[in-house]
């Protein structure tokens, strides 16, 4: 018998791959019967979207250099240079 | 018959580079001030290995190769930093017998409605924060390099176990602190 402790891991691994068809079954009934692990699956769930729509949000955001940055590093990469030669 | 790349003049990489590195940095790297250390130390790097460019690639995709090494140094170090913090997330919810100590609460009938306020991604951001580095990284992995599991085990040399291990640690801290500082918050 799956314990709740690990249904709850099982259930964030469900949402990275497939689970073998026994642990689909166990877990299915065992939120049948049980609300605080049907109330976790909701909320990771929920999360789980989160999560992605977070990063996506973050790609999407501009990011540029500030004058006063850019004129440092090329200082820097100047200076870089010089030693090089 | 063969068409290799050259590089250009040094000098010209901040301008021509150094928005873009930015861009792909400032995602990864948790604060504006280090993700434009990450670049500088790139293109530094990359002056000092200009012999090994093979041409074989762009300047802007060898330029993006370094990168991507400093960002995971960078995160190896800050590792390295965390070490001690190993503390068991489960006991607080977990009995020994497995089973839930208490109940969840429960969430607003519609959490949809919070992504579409700023206040919400920004004690999400916090949250994220708050988390240990590498937990941050295989979410960062998964989504933003879009890598499957077999890539993120070998980029980060741990077993696909220790990998959905740590989703499932890093889900359990985001939910409680999600609750935490806002659902709690927000009633």
């Amino acid at each position: 018998m799956l314990r709740c402790k690990d249904i709850a891991k099982l259930l964030s691994d469900s949402l990275e791959k497939e689970l073998p068809w026994r642990q689909r079954v166990e877990i299915r009934l065992h939120l049948m019967i049980c609300y605080v692990c049907r109330r976790y699956w909701k909320q990771l769930r929920f999360l789980h979207k989160c999560i992605t729509n977070y990063y996506d949000k973050k790609l999407g955001e501009d990011c540029v250099l500030s004058q006063e940055s850019k004129k440092k590093m090329q200082e820097k990469m100047a200076e870089a240079m010089r030693c090089t030669e | 018959m063969e068409n290799k790349n050259v590089l250009s003049n040094p000098a010209n990489w901040v301008e021509l580079y150094g928005d873009q590195l930015l861009k792909y940095t400032v995602v990864r790297v948790r604060h504006r001030e280090i993700a434009e250390e990450v670049v500088q130390e790139t293109f530094l790097a990359a002056l000092k290995a200009q012999k090994n460019f093979s041409g074989r690639s762009s300047e802007k995709t060898w330029l993006f190769g370094i990168l991507k090494h400093k960002i995971i140094d960078h995160y190896r170090k800050r590792e390295k930093e965390q070490q001690v913090n190993a503390e068991d997330p489960f006991s607080e919810y977990f009995d020994d017998r497995g089973h839930w100590k208490k109940s969840l609460e429960k969430w607003d009938a519609n959490p949809q409605k919070a992504l579409e306020q700023k206040e919400f991604w920004e004690v999400f951001s916090q949250c994220i924060s708050d988390l240990p580095v590498d937990m941050e990284q295989v979410f960062q992995l998964k989504i933003l390099d879009k890598m499957d599991s077999d890539d993120i085990c070998e980029t980060l040399q741990i077993t696909s176990a220790n990998l959905w291990v740590r989703l499932h640690r890093a889900r359990f801290k985001m939910r409680k602190c999600l609750e935490k500082c806002w659902f709690m918050k927000t009633g």
